[in-house]
């Protein structure tokens, strides 16, 4: 019984923050009708940190981002920032900075005009506006553009000037609506390097919200994972992905093998094994044997070895079905039987090809093991 | 042979009859007419205005003739009916009525485009799907009637019985209803003029992201600073063409005056109705439509060189 009972990553934020959040989101609710956008939501986010709300599309985390700017009003349950309830401050006094998902740009004006925007809402005197605007196009390293129309601009340019004017006003908060979703592969990781460059440089505490997982665990101090309106597991990003809370946290963070089984302990031998006898050995059973858990194993470490090579008595036999070149590494498909998916592999290995035989084995260290209720 | 028992059969004649029509049109020699498709297609409307540019033509011509009343016989080439529209003894009656037509159709474009705006804005965003219908139909009524009968309609609003005078009297004001006022006209021509804006600038308004004012709002700016820095400056081209359109419809307006004015307070079009029909003066009634034509053209191409013009162009230039 080694081990059994071991808690896991906790579904509701951890009390422990050494400092008052920044923004506290107690019991938020949000309903339109019938249908509910954030169901009970309870939600600190630190000072200084970059946060990254991570869920599937509909999952509510847009609501939550406009609920800390103002744009939606909960149903239910407060929302503070620094320690002031938001409920009567509307959006244009809570000196919050937020880039859109479709950037909302204005079309009408200048690039400086643009930037410009908030300084004059605010009523700074010409002189300040024009070198601020000017330090806000160096910190995004866009110094030539100011009198540009938005138009001319390419995509990254865009974002880059979305940014520089929700930062120009030195907001203690950032908010980011997947504005990097439109870009194309590298300009997104160009522009996510920026975003860590200067998230280095700047104090602000940065809200991100994103359905591309590996854009989270890129960028994130912490995670929140959304899943139909209900935050299922807030931690550091090794945590969401080496001790995902729930099934759908494993499925959802990176590119995993799940097994669905019951808990048995043969000694100090722990496994999860699925009604079709396929036997994952693991290194913890979180609610006991006997209980029904999923096991999930990332593509990433698992080890294929020839049935010859074998070092292991546990690895699952299985034959290659699938043999992709990725670059990096080789994405195998091994077909196990007893298994209803093949198991996908991401492996540094290239020798193998379709058809053959091989041995499938990790360590039980690596395997995250979730409690499931029978799922 | 499988083929051909496994197609539907309606299917299969569907594409015979298209084969048909095919050849056919191969068979005219129709194809050979394809790049002259889109004028082809302008043809009707190219039509009616040549038309309308020919009687505008033909108005010229008479315009600039002079006119024996007397002897009722057109005479030479003369500028004689431009100079009676100014001259006395009905030069001053003239001039007056011009001014108030202008006056008039330009307080009713105002009017109409700052009340129709708002209206425009909630049916674009308001999240209720019955609210926006309801809004359009209610929109949509006052053109379910004729002119006449929706001036008549505000005739017994506002006469001597109506309801704004039994209101007056309530407050103590004893008036005897406000017809033959400039007041009565205008609001009498606001009736259309309200939902024709409102219908005019929704498309414009349609276009604006409503993120843009969300980001607005994010950045410290109030509603009304956000309406005046981005809503309003974006639905430029859509107020723009509203205002034209309001504008031209007023100035040419006759039902209204004669109406709720009772005849005291001629449009341009009142007064030309009865140059046409109580002096038979073809040739003066043609240079007042003229002079009418040439000011609120004028006032168009104003609108849309200040208003729209570098937004109407798609925003292509620097």
């Amino acid at each position: 019984m080694a081990g059994a009972t071991e808690p896991r990553g906790d579904a509701a934020p951890t009390a422990a923050a050494e400092s008052r959040p920044i923004v506290e989101l107690v019991g938020a609710v949000k309903r339109y009708g019938e249908v509910t956008a954030i169901a009970g939501v309870d939600l600190r986010i630190r000072p200084r940190e970059l946060f990254t709300l991570l869920g599937p599309s509909g999952s509510g985390k847009t609501t939550i981002l406009r609920a800390i700017a103002g744009l939606v009003d909960l149903t239910e349950g407060e929302l503070y920032i620094d320690g002031r309830n938001m409920a009567d401050v509307p959006t244009f006094e809570r000196n919050i900075g937020m880039v859109f998902q479709s950037l909302a740009l204005f079309p009408h004006m200048t690039v400086f005009d643009n930037i410009a925007f908030p300084l004059r809402m605010r009523r700074r005197p010409r002189s300040e506006i024009a070198r601020r605007v000017q330090d806000a196009l160096d910190v995004v390293r866009l110094p030539d553009i100011g009198r540009r129309r938005i138009h001319e601009l390419s995509g990254g340019q865009q974002q880059r000037v979305a940014l520089a004017r929700a930062l120009v006003y030195d907001p203690k908060l950032l908010l980011l609506d997947e504005p990097l979703g439109a870009l194309d592969k590298r300009l997104r990781e160009e522009m996510q390097l920026e975003l860590v460059r200067l998230h280095g440089e700047i104090d602000v505490t940065i809200v991100n919200v994103t359905h591309d997982q590996v854009e989270a665990l890129m960028l994130s101090d912490r995670i929140g994972v959304m899943e139909e309106g209900r935050l299922v597991q807030v931690g550091t990003p090794e945590e969401i992905y080496r001790r995902p809370a729930t099934r759908f946290v494993a499925e959802f963070v990176g590119r995993a093998n799940l097994v669905d089984g019951v808990g048995t302990a043969d000694g100090s031998l722990l496994r999860v094994v699925s009604p079709s006898g396929v036997a994952v050995v693991v290194s913890e059973l979180p609610a006991g044997p006997g209980a029904a858990h999923t096991a999930a194993i990332r593509a990433e470490l698992i080890t294929l070895r020839r049935p010859d090579e074998r070092r292991w008595p546990h690895g699952l036999e299985g034959t290659v079905s699938l043999r992709v070149f990725e670059g990096e590494s080789v994405y195998y498909e091994v077909s196990v039987q007893g298994l209803e998916r093949p198991l996908r592999v991401a492996s540094r290995r290239r020798d193998l090809a379709v058809g053959e035989p091989v041995v499938v084995e990790w360590d039980p260290e690596e395997v995250a093991v979730v409690a499931t209720d029978g799922r | 042979m499988r083929d051909r028992t496994s197609r539907a059969p309606d299917v299969g004649w569907g594409w015979r009859l298209l084969d048909v029509v095919i050849a056919v049109r191969r068979r005219l020699g129709a194809d050979r007419l394809e790049p002259y498709r889109p004028y082809l297609m302008l043809a009707p409307a190219l039509a009616l205005v040549t038309l309308l540019a020919g009687g505008i033509v033909y108005l010229v011509y008479l315009s600039f003739h002079s006119f024996d009343t007397f002897l009722f016989r057109q005479g030479p080439w003369s500028f004689e009916q431009y100079r009676r529209l100014v001259e006395p003894p009905s030069g001053d009656f003239n001039l007056q009525t011009l001014q108030r037509t202008l006056v008039i159709s330009l307080l009713v474009t105002v009017g109409a485009v700052a009340l129709g705006l708002p209206v425009a804005y909630f049916i674009v965003r308001t999240r209720s799907r019955a609210a926006r219908i309801l809004t359009l139909v209610l929109l949509l009524v006052p053109f379910l009637m004729g002119e006449v009968v929706r001036a008549f309609g505000w005739a017994l609003v506002l006469g001597s019985n109506g309801l704004v005078a039994w209101v007056a009297s309530w407050v103590g004001a004893d008036s005897g209803g406000i017809l033959g006022t400039p007041l009565a006209v205008w609001i009498g021509m606001m009736q259309v003029s309200i939902p024709l804006a409102t219908l005019l600038i929704l498309p414009a308004l349609t276009r604006i992201d409503p993120d843009l004012e969300r980001a607005a709002a994010t950045m410290g700016a109030p509603p009304v600073r956000v309406w005046r820095h981005v809503v309003t400056p974006l639905a430029r081209p859509g107020i723009a063409g509203a205002a034209a359109v309001v504008f031209l419809l007023s100035v040419a307006e006759y039902d209204m005056p004669a109406i709720l004015g009772l005849g005291r307070l001629p449009f341009v079009a009142n007064v030309i109705r009865s140059i046409y029909t109580l002096q038979n003066n073809l040739y003066l009634g043609s240079a007042f439509s003229l002079v009418l034509m040439a000011i609120s053209t004028l006032f168009v191409v104003v609108l849309v060189a200040v208003g729209g013009i570098r937004n109407l162009r798609g925003g292509s230039d620097g």
